[in-house]
């Protein structure tokens, strides 16, 4: 059971070393990442589930979600593996052996490495195709859910990288109102709204984060409420005292900004 | 949490990548302590044959209106023309006409760019009729108009993008530059791009590059090949592509370097982009020492000044007037 999240962008600059020398916009996001990291530790979870879109991968058809987390999405815990592939310097791993690093694991283990806190034990890396489709993220995410324990979340993903004319993808103006909407869904939360993205206008607008979120989503609203199916209905839990009761999601916004023209954004939630 | 990524840097830091290649690229004819420049021809160049050890100055003429060092400074084509003469002046062995900005920027279709460069190109020619011309840009229909206009090499920096300009280059005789951009769209910043091996990229992809010029009719000694420093690449990319361009001098094909005031240099140093001067001296330095040949440049004179006094600490040129203790 999904017990708290926590919400982190992935660009290579939250590498460990990556800026060279310190730089303070950077710094302030590093520091609303901790904070963010810091809520799952709280959560007292039994594993950390690291949620990372990954581009390199393309999307199989007809698989069933629960055999999906079982094959090939889950990544094996290399530490600094690959780091090198972005910041290639004398002693970094290029990872030039195994399969391709997934950008967001490695952010997500600086992430946590940085906060100094948990166990590394905890950690589990999930890849989720970039292409994945809403109701297969939705599936991935009710799959989460069922895990036996306190599962806590580290969802990686960005907003769009086309937001001004010297973003890496330079303007889009669509960019806006796109982040904006994800953002208030975020911070509703509203599950559903994450659900309802548009894969296509989100990869036109380099907006990676789409499919983890919507897998986000579907951990969050278990039986598909809110869902892309839209057949859902409120997520029944049989408490201790054998009344079904809806959890209740609350979110914190700790960091919404776009530095270099890339929309980052970080939030925590936890269970009410 | 101390111990999930905590290795990931320094590990293995005594070993250094590419310290091998200190040496003088695979020819054998730059031996430590030749004092002349001899051999076989390793580069041609309009009607001039370029030896082994010969470092040349590509100046930088823009044709264009928002181009990021000069910012439309030889927008003009009379400022353009004055700025041919000066680098003539001041040492340039060829010049590179652009017309097009790399970066992101108002659209110029084909059209727009052959206004912008060639009857810029004929003027040029008729004013130098030996000054070896290179035009930038991507496009074969540009690279034909140019060709005709009496332009000697075609600077593809966009790493062939356009297949067909490597058949222009060859059907006029032309010189081609094969760039590494890692497979970028043309005008686009490069974006959390990665490579295993970012050196092992650009050799293999211009390596292919001028292998299909060259299969085209593009005369093999007029290819280069160029690294292409911030094309699809960070600074992290461009420093390791510096500090390795051994590896791609030892595939043998002579190559250009394009470093003049670039965002490595600038991120590297935290310089604007109107105090990059000394880096991109100090990394033009290195890249000469490593093997390169060309030396694409906004200052020309300061570059000059530095490949000479390079090439004379490798033996290849002589110092210009030595009298100290020898009266």
């Amino acid at each position: 059971m999904i017990v708290a999240a926590a919400l982190c962008p992935e660009p290579p600059l939250l590498l460990p070393g990556a800026t060279g020398g310190p730089v303070p916009e950077v710094e302030r996001l590093r520091a609303a990442c901790r904070a963010a990291v810091a809520v799952l530790w709280a959560s007292r979870p039994d594993e950390v589930v690291v949620v990372a879109g990954d581009p390199g991968t393309a999307q199989r058809d007809g698989r069933d979600a629960d055999a999906e987390l079982g094959e090939g999405a889950w990544r094996p815990m290399e530490p600094g593996a690959g780091v090198g592939r972005w910041l290639p310097a004398p002693g970094r791993d290029g990872g030039t052996g195994g399969a391709a690093p997934v950008l967001g694991h490695l952010v997500a283990l600086a992430v946590l490495d940085d906060s100094g806190a948990g166990a590394p034990d905890l950690l589990r890396l999930l890849a989720v195709p970039a292409d994945l489709t809403p109701a297969d993220c939705a599936r991935w995410g009710a799959a989460l859910d069922r895990r036996p324990g306190r599962t806590a979340l580290l969802v990686t993903g960005d907003g769009s990288a086309r937001r001004s004319t010297s973003a890496p993808g330079y303007l889009d103006p669509r960019a806006a109102a796109f982040d904006d909407a994800v953002a208030a869904a975020l911070a509703a939360p509203d599950p559903g709204a994450l659900a309802a993205l548009d894969p296509v206008l989100a990869a036109e607008l380099l907006a990676g984060g789409r499919a983890a979120w919507q897998v986000l989503a579907g951990a969050l609203a278990p039986d598909g409420h809110g869902g892309p199916d839209g057949h859902g209905g409120p997520d029944k839990r049989c408490g201790p005292d054998g009344t079904a009761a809806r959890r209740r999601w609350r979110s914190e916004l700790r960091y919404l900004d776009d530095p270099y023209g890339v929309r980052y954004l970080v939030a925590s939630l936890t269970a009410g | 949490m101390s111990g999930v990524s905590g290795g990931s840097v320094g590990a293995g830091g005594s070993e250094v990548s590419g310290g091998s290649s200190v040496s003088r690229g695979s020819g054998g004819d730059v031996g430590a302590g030749g004092g002349e420049v001899s051999g076989a021809p390793h580069y041609l160049l309009r009607d001039r044959t370029v030896r082994r050890g010969e470092l040349l100055v590509m100046a930088i003429v823009n044709r264009t209106p928002d181009s990021f060092y000069d910012r439309g400074a030889t927008w003009a084509e009379g400022a353009a023309f004055e700025r041919v003469r000066e680098a003539v002046a001041a040492g340039a062995d060829l010049v590179d006409v652009g017309g097009v900005k790399a970066g992101h920027g108002s659209p110029v279709d084909v059209a727009e760019e052959i206004r912008r460069t060639a009857r810029f190109v004929a003027a040029v020619r008729d004013e130098f009729p030996d000054l070896p011309i290179s035009v930038d840009t991507w496009r074969h229909e540009v690279g034909r108009v140019v060709c005709e206009a009496g332009a000697d090499v075609l600077n593809d920096a966009w790493g062939g993008h356009d297949p067909r300009l490597a058949e222009v280059a060859a059907e006029f005789g032309a010189g081609l530059v094969c760039t590494h951009t890692g497979g970028a769209t043309p005008r686009t910043a490069p974006h959390r791009v990665a490579y295993p091996d970012v050196v092992a990229d650009i050799v293999e992809r211009t390596a292919a590059l001028a292998e299909r010029a060259e299969r085209l009719g593009v005369h093999p000694r007029r290819i280069l090949v160029d690294p292409g420093h911030d094309f699809g690449k960070n600074t992290w990319h461009s420093l390791e592509a510096t500090r390795r361009l051994g590896e791609l001098v030892a595939t043998g094909r002579p190559v250009l370097v394009s470093l003049s005031n670039k965002d490595f240099v600038g991120e590297t140093l935290d310089a604007p982009v109107g105090e990059r001067l000394t880096g991109t001296l100090a990394v033009s330095a290195v890249s000469a020492w490593l093997g390169a040949t060309m030396f694409r440049a906004h200052n020309v004179a300061e570059t000059r000044a530095t490949l000479d006094m390079v090439a004379a600490v490798r033996g290849d040129r002589p110092p210009a007037r030595v009298l100290r203790g020898l009266a």
